[in-house]
């Protein structure tokens, strides 16, 4: 169903119609502002859409809220009641759910101490803040993790841990979607990505797909420096290398013809790897007609 | 009803309860131990100085009873403007508590739960209802306890009781229409500067309508008007009219901001 929210005059959300299959990592990519915690937001039936309708698990937040008890949430702009300790924040939170089973393992993993848990949340560092929103997400074992930027503020250790226990959750066949502008851990976790700018989707699928068809990217190394027009000419987008005789090649349309000119040049080495996600992140960003699909 | 998440919102509001019962608690006994100091006779005349008698029974909202000396001042204590803005306060910090949620942002983490939000307002209000009770009933009793310990030979218990249960008729009001101000504002700034706004205007209203005639029918629309001390203190059984319109009031208020909390974004 075509989801669509405005906020006054403005249209934070057009049209958009996104699956998400269960059991998979799905990274939701967008600038700031691109509508990713207006889209979440609709998921869990803080906000009334627009137009059409959000669900989960085929069934209306708004109306059954029920359904929520297989849903844990971190909000992006994470906010505690100052005045309870963080055991006390976990306990009350916890109380909504049938069970807090993997709370301690979420608090092992996020490093989140007993001694911790005895303080107030006032007197909390942004990181502790993060691991403690992490741990109120995660603790009663939901089906679907929602994560609104669930590295921010933590250390890499910390983020190395968190991704650990984010995949241990994927495993026992939890859905996880993240809302993130930290290309890197989508490369690390995320199988599935969707990508939204201005309230409108991109492009959606998979990872590996998505790097297969978007471009090739070749680095060339060349016996002597030359002139590269011919490469040009032949549809690529050349970067100069660290040195004159070096370059990366990137191709968005068909490879042969680039191919076929680099075999007349004296190439030195040559790899092709796929493109980064940040660099087809970017693509989409660049180029607006393009990039609706 | 979930004891866990009564007790939680109750945790929560106490320490504001526990600071309200101080503030009025503390003022109500020292203005006793002043009656007791001054003398009874002095301070009817230090009252009455000036012909401020018509101002003084607007204040206490006193409604055409005619009564003077210790219950009149006990009245005037009752509706003095600094109990009123304590509990005022206090009613309506509580009541706009979905505004000051989504302006504090704390409200994803308790609104993206498994429960409604009209189960979430209702544990609420029952929470901040109970300690409305216990403040403003124990300010009732502990008034007559000092009164009776001062030797000032005040109404009965039965009085005070009706008193007390006035003034949790009326702070159950001013809790019904913050709920409503709370569940329509965009953050909690602005439905405190609301619900200021409004109560400071039937304050207004009330008390310029007891001591200017022009005014006087207008006062009806006042939720001070029906918060009666004087007329609770002397004839006790006849207030259940008033009682009804600022419980109606509050229920009415109350039912509107659930129908609003439902429909608006969080």
């Amino acid at each position: 169903m075509e989801l669509t929210k405005h906020y006054g005059r403005t249209q934070a959300l057009k049209r958009l119609v996104l699956e998400v299959p269960e059991g998979r990592v799905f990274g939701f990519l967008g600038a700031n502002g691109a509508g990713k915690t207006t889209t979440i937001r609709l998921l869990l039936g803080l906000l009334r859409p627009t137009a059409g309708a959000a669900r989960l698990f085929g069934r209306d937040p708004r109306r059954d809220v029920a359904v929520r008890r297989e849903v844990g949430y971190l909000p992006g702009e994470l906010s505690l009641y100052p005045e309870l300790t963080g055991q006390e924040l976990l306990d009350h939170l916890g109380g909504f759910y049938a069970t807090t089973s993997v709370r301690k393992e979420a608090l092992d993993a996020l490093e989140l101490s007993a001694a911790d848990l005895r303080r107030k949340t006032r007197e909390y560092s942004s990181g502790m803040k993060q691991k403690l929103g992490l741990v109120q997400a995660v603790q009663h074992a939901p089906r679907l993790l929602i994560l609104d930027e669930p590295s921010r503020g933590l250390d890499p250790l910390i983020q190395r841990s968190l991704f650990e226990l984010l995949r241990g959750f994927h495993r026992r066949g939890a859905t996880i979607f993240m809302s993130t502008h930290v290309l890197f851990e989508v490369q690390q976790m995320c199988e599935e990505v969707a990508i939204i700018r201005s309230g409108e989707l991109l492009v959606t699928g998979e990872v590996a797909e998505l790097q297969r068809q978007r471009f090739h990217r070749l680095e060339v190394a060349l016996e002597r420096a030359i002139d590269l027009e011919p490469l040009r000419q032949a549809g690529a987008v050349v970067s100069p290398g660290d040195r004159p005789d070096q370059f990366v090649c990137t191709v968005s349309g068909p490879i042969a013809p680039v191919l076929e000119v680099l075999s007349r040049l004296p190439v030195a080495s040559l790899a092709c790897s796929p493109p980064r996600l940040d660099e087809i992140f970017l693509e989409f960003y660049a180029s607006p007609r393009e990039g609706k699909e | 009803m979930s004891r866990r998440r009564f007790g939680f919102s109750l945790r929560r509001r106490g320490p504001g309860a526990a600071w309200t019962a101080l503030g009025i608690l503390g003022f109500g006994a020292l203005m006793l131990a002043a009656y007791d100091a001054v003398g009874p006779a002095a301070m009817d005349q230090l009252l009455m100085e000036g012909e401020g008698e018509g101002l003084l029974r607007a204040i206490a909202g006193g409604g055409g009873v005619a009564a003077g000396g210790f219950t009149a001042f006990l009245a005037l204590i009752w509706r003095h403007p600094l109990i009123l803005v304590v509990l005022v306060m206090y009613a309506a910090a509580a009541g706009t508590f979905v505004a000051r949620e989504v302006g504090d942002g704390t409200v994803d983490l308790l609104f993206s739960r498994p429960v409604s939000r009209i189960r979430l307002a209702l544990h609420d209000l029952a929470a901040v209802s109970t300690l409305l009770f216990v403040v403003t009933m124990l300010f009732s009793l502990t008034l007559r306890v000092v009164a009776v310990n001062l030797g000032l030979e005040p109404p009965g218990w039965s009085e005070f009781m009706v008193a007390g249960l006035l003034t949790f008729a009326f702070a159950m009001s001013i809790l019904g229409t913050s709920y409503l101000i709370g569940s329509l504002a965009r953050e909690g700034r602005q439905a405190l500067g609301l619900a200021g706004g409004l109560f400071a205007a039937m304050y207004a209203l009330d008390v310029v309508g007891g001591i200017w005639e022009v005014v006087e029918p207008y006062r009806v629309a006042s939720l001070f008007r029906y918060f009666a001390p004087l007329e609770a203190l002397t004839r006790g059984d006849e207030l259940g009219s008033n009682l009804a319109v600022l419980l109606g009031a509050g229920a009415a208020a109350f039912s509107l901001s659930l129908l609003a909390l439902e429909r608006r974004d969080l």
